[in-house]
């Protein structure tokens, strides 16, 4: 059942041509430069230090690395997060 | 821009979460729709962060959920600032005085600088303005307007011909003009004395020079009276010429006079008002009401106010409303043509000068239409017609 869900959405991000990640409630992840990364759709903190920042999204987790983290704004949906960015990694996550 | 305002208008307040779990507070912050931000970790245990103060009292069940307990930094934004000036209320105060003492200031009279008068007079005009109120320490505010100091010292000191007031900031100043007391005479250059109208010869009067005209001669404007050349002609001398000739000269005028006018008087009956006048809008201050009289005339001063040397676009507002009264004035022709008379012979007195006499006058033409006389009148007057020419040596 969910397999054919997924199916169904990645046809219609397709031929409609909607963007992925209206319709698939996936991240959606802005940077500037290395300074700031803008992440939407996320699910939740999961651990904040001066080096990373772990979020849940919907399905796995993104985790950035870097340094002199600050979380600039932090909304149901949205983080800002100001510093120097160096890596950005998905884990665990299947799409 | 709007963010900025909101946190700076509503009160923000730094915070140390200290606990286990603070990322789990995060997130129960954002679930609450609790606004908070500029997180920064600052050891294992410790995140430091911003939130308004309004929603601190919010925290208290997240806290608990998250087994967190919370410090405070600092207070920011204007509802700590004013509690700060609250408890600080001297500091507001003495700020206050000091604005309104500074303005007094701005707006008293200083200095009163008054040039080009004898001592004598500048004594007087002194005095003068006392009795106005022009004092040092004085509020500009209060004190009569430019234009009526300037008539009122005219008016006072006879010696003054002219005075110009400004108001120079804090300073008054008088430039005064006195009247002068004719100087002796000069050492005159040779000159004839000739007529400057054309009239009847009815007076000679020599003092030096040669009479060239006699008692009852009609001279033409430019004609020469006294001759300054005297001596033979071979060996002509040159002087100037002094005396004063007389004659009958005659003024034409006019005069237009409606039967019917109507003219407004003062009934004596007058009201104030007094406004602040902010940025050209009006704002009453004393004086409400209705103007209870039909016909009006208001009068308007208007003081600016001043801070430093800035002129405020704030300025203070008198008008007082003077009751008029219509009056109908009616001439039978009889009546018009007196007063019509009076009229002329007045003018023409105020262009002679003392000296000179009216001898008599004409009625040389009248006419009425439209309920307006029209008359013309020839005054025939006796005065002084001489006037000073210098002579031209003509070398040979």
């Amino acid at each position: 059942m969910k397999k054919w869900k997924q199916n169904i959405t990645n046809w219609m991000t397709n031929t409609l041509e909607l963007p992925a990640d209206v319709v698939m409630d996936l991240p959606r992840i802005t940077m500037i430069g290395q300074l700031h990364i803008y992440i939407e759709n996320h699910r939740g903190v999961l651990r904040f230090t001066n080096q990373e920042l772990r979020l849940r999204l919907k399905q796995g987790e993104i985790l950035i690395k870097g340094k002199d983290f600050v979380l600039k704004t932090i909304l149901p949906e949205e983080i800002l997060l100001e510093g120097t960015i160096e890596q950005v990694v998905y884990l665990e996550g299947t799409q | 821009m709007k963010e900025y305002l909101s946190k700076h208008l509503s009160g923000t307040v730094h915070i140390k979460v200290i606990g286990k779990h603070t990322e789990l507070f995060l997130n129960r912050c954002i679930a609450e729709k609790i606004v908070i931000w500029d997180i920064k970790r600052v050891d294992k245990n410790c995140l430091t962060a911003y939130l308004f103060s309004k929603d601190v009292f919010l925290l208290r069940p997240l806290l608990r959920e998250a087994d967190c307990k919370i410090q405070f930094i600092n207070k920011h934004g204007f509802p700590f600032f004013m509690k700060k000036l609250w408890s600080r209320s001297g500091l507001v105060v003495g700020a206050l005085i000091f604005l309104v003492v500074i303005f007094l200031l701005s707006n008293m009279v200083w200095n009163i600088e008054i040039s080009g008068a004898t001592p004598k007079t500048e004594y007087k005009i002194e005095k003068a303005l006392q009795n106005m109120g022009v004092k040092k320490g004085k509020l500009t505010l209060f004190l009569p307007s430019n234009q009526q100091i300037q008539e009122a010292l005219s008016e006072q000191v006879g010696e003054v011909t002219w005075v110009g007031v400004q108001l120079k900031g804090t300073t008054y100043r008088f430039d005064v003009v006195e009247k002068e007391i004719p100087e002796k005479e000069e050492a005159l250059s040779p000159r004839n004395l000739v007529a400057q109208k054309t009239g009847v010869i009815t007076k000679i009067f020599v003092e030096q020079g040669q009479p060239m005209v006699r008692e009852n001669d009609f001279v033409r404007k430019g004609e020469v009276l006294i001759s300054g050349v005297i001596g033979s002609e071979d060996k002509p001398q040159f002087v100037p010429a002094k005396g004063e000739i007389f004659g009958e000269v005659w003024y034409g005028t006019e005069v237009k006079l409606p039967l019917e006018s109507t003219f407004n008087t003062y009934t004596g009956e007058y009201k104030e008002k007094y406004y602040v006048d902010v940025f050209g809008l009006k704002i009453p201050v004393w004086g409400f009401g209705k103007v209870p009289y039909k016909e009006v005339d208001i009068k308007e001063s208007e003081k600016k106010l001043r801070f430093l040397k800035w002129e405020l676009p704030i300025s203070f507002v008198q008008d007082t409303v003077y009751e008029a009264k219509k009056h109908k004035r009616h001439y039978t022709k009889e009546e018009a043509i007196e007063v019509g008379i009076k009229s002329a012979r007045d003018n023409v007195a105020n262009k002679l000068d003392e000296e000179a006499k009216i001898k008599d006058m004409r009625i040389r033409q009248k006419t009425f239409n439209n309920g307006t006389v029209n008359l013309k009148i020839d005054f025939f007057v006796i005065e002084n017609i001489a006037k000073e020419s210098p002579i031209v040596k003509e070398i040979e």
